[in-house]
């Protein structure tokens, strides 16, 4: 084939293109994924019976305040990963901000205990707490990590292993803001290490899927 | 060399923009400069790994319809050279991890190399369309068939091949999209 034809053929019949419709398809699938995500919390473990209860809506507000912090600045970024030409103009460290603030705030509130208290924070409300924090979160990203990477195939990212991250760590952040309704342990030490650890995982799952599923 | 990348970006940028609203005319003038870069690009990187400037010219081939494709990935407020460039880095690396050429000190390169260097001596690349075409969905291929090859209206196309308008538009973008695909499946193989 000659180029000059596929010149021909490429700017024939131009159609008008926005770069505004991107973002708001990354958007789109945010919001149903989130969703999704909350549907399937309500579907199988269900919100936590004393929800209600001032103290524990304090905690659940602590929760989301993290989560919706990793979503925060995870999304801008992720729009950012599928923009080729900005990889090398954007400061990718944001994006760990939430999870150092949580350690700290983690580390501040261990020192202040006893240490006969710090396995009880650390492990939460009961002995299989951690580890339902990390299957249930991981199994809420699922959905909406399938519906970024959905978005993102129409988009056009260059460094595919770390798009796929980002959309892990947003994926992860809508999980645990889901999570956050059913999650008994009430401590902040448990918030920045499960929810933490959690969200680390997708992002890991989210880097492996990345130059599979990204390509274009 | 400094006040010539400056020059370019400020032409490319210009064209890139009236095409995005729609400027055919603006748009294949974008394309031709643009071959004319990725070109002299493909082939001197190609010539580092051996490959000939058929292949180079197959690449160039995929890149344009990337660049096409993905044409709404570009934010007019951004400069152009590097985003033109990040693209056309990313096919050639990607061209890499499927041929599995070992290709271990690409050297690090300024996205104003793009534009530094043009080679207008086009090659015959081995990709033949007709053929390429008959393995993309009839669909897509009878919107790409009227709207890009007859150069029919897009509700003239609709009206012949009995679709909606926005129907057409989607099979033609897939289509393309398709296309691409077939392109280096075609090399992997």
């Amino acid at each position: 084939m000659n180029t000059d034809r596929l010149i021909d053929v490429l700017s024939a019949n131009l159609e008008p293109a926005g770069h505004e419709q991107f973002g708001k398809t990354l958007i789109l699938a945010m919001v149903t994924g989130g969703a999704a995500a909350f549907g399937l919390m309500l579907a199988t473990v269900g919100p936590r019976p004393d929800l209600h209860s001032t103290a524990h809506l304090e905690w659940l507000a602590v929760k989301l305040l993290f989560a919706l912090s990793v979503i925060g600045t995870g999304a801008p970024l992720l729009l950012r990963s599928t923009r080729p030409g900005l990889e090398n103009a954007t400061n990718w460290a944001p994006i760990f901000f939430p999870f150092f603030a949580a350690i700290a705030m983690a580390l501040a509130m261990l020192l202040l205990s006893r240490p006969q208290a710090w396995r009880g924070m650390l492990l939460g409300a009961n002995t299989v707490s951690s580890a339902r924090c990390l299957v249930c979160i991981m199994f809420f990203a699922a959905i909406p990590l399938a519906a970024l990477i959905w978005a993102l195939r129409k988009g056009a990212p260059t460094r595919l292993k770390l798009c796929g991250a980002i959309a892990g760590i947003v994926a992860g952040g809508l999980g645990a803001a889901a999570y956050a309704l059913c999650c008994m342990s009430d401590t902040i030490p448990f918030i920045a290490v499960w929810y933490g650890a959690a969200i680390v995982l997708c992002a890991v799952i989210g880097a492996q899927l990345g130059p599979r599923l990204l390509r274009w | 060399m400094e006040e010539l990348a400056h020059s370019h970006e400020r032409e490319l940028r210009t064209l890139m923009t009236a095409g995005l609203d729609g400027d055919a005319g603006a748009y294949h003038a974008l394309l031709e400069r643009l071959t004319g870069h990725l070109r002299a690009y493909y082939r001197r990187r190609f010539a580092l790994i051996g490959h000939g400037p058929t292949e180079a010219e197959d690449l160039l081939q995929e890149a344009l319809i990337a660049i096409h494709t993905h044409r709404n990935t570009y934010d007019p407020s951004q400069p152009f050279t590097p985003w033109i460039h990040a693209i056309a880095r990313y096919k050639f690396l990607d061209y890499l991890r499927k041929t599995k050429s070992s290709f271990k000190d690409m050297p690090i390169e300024s996205a104003q190399e793009l534009t530094a260097r043009s080679d207008m001596a086009a090659v015959e690349s081995g990709l033949d369309l007709q053929r390429l075409m008959s393995r993309i969905s009839s669909k897509a291929r009878a919107a790409i068939q009227c709207v890009k090859l007859e150069g029919l209206s897009v509700s003239e196309a609709a009206a012949r091949c009995g679709m909606s308008e926005s129907a057409i538009k989607v099979a033609v973008h897939r289509g393309l999209k398709a296309l691409a695909l077939r392109i280096s499946e075609g090399r992997a193989t």
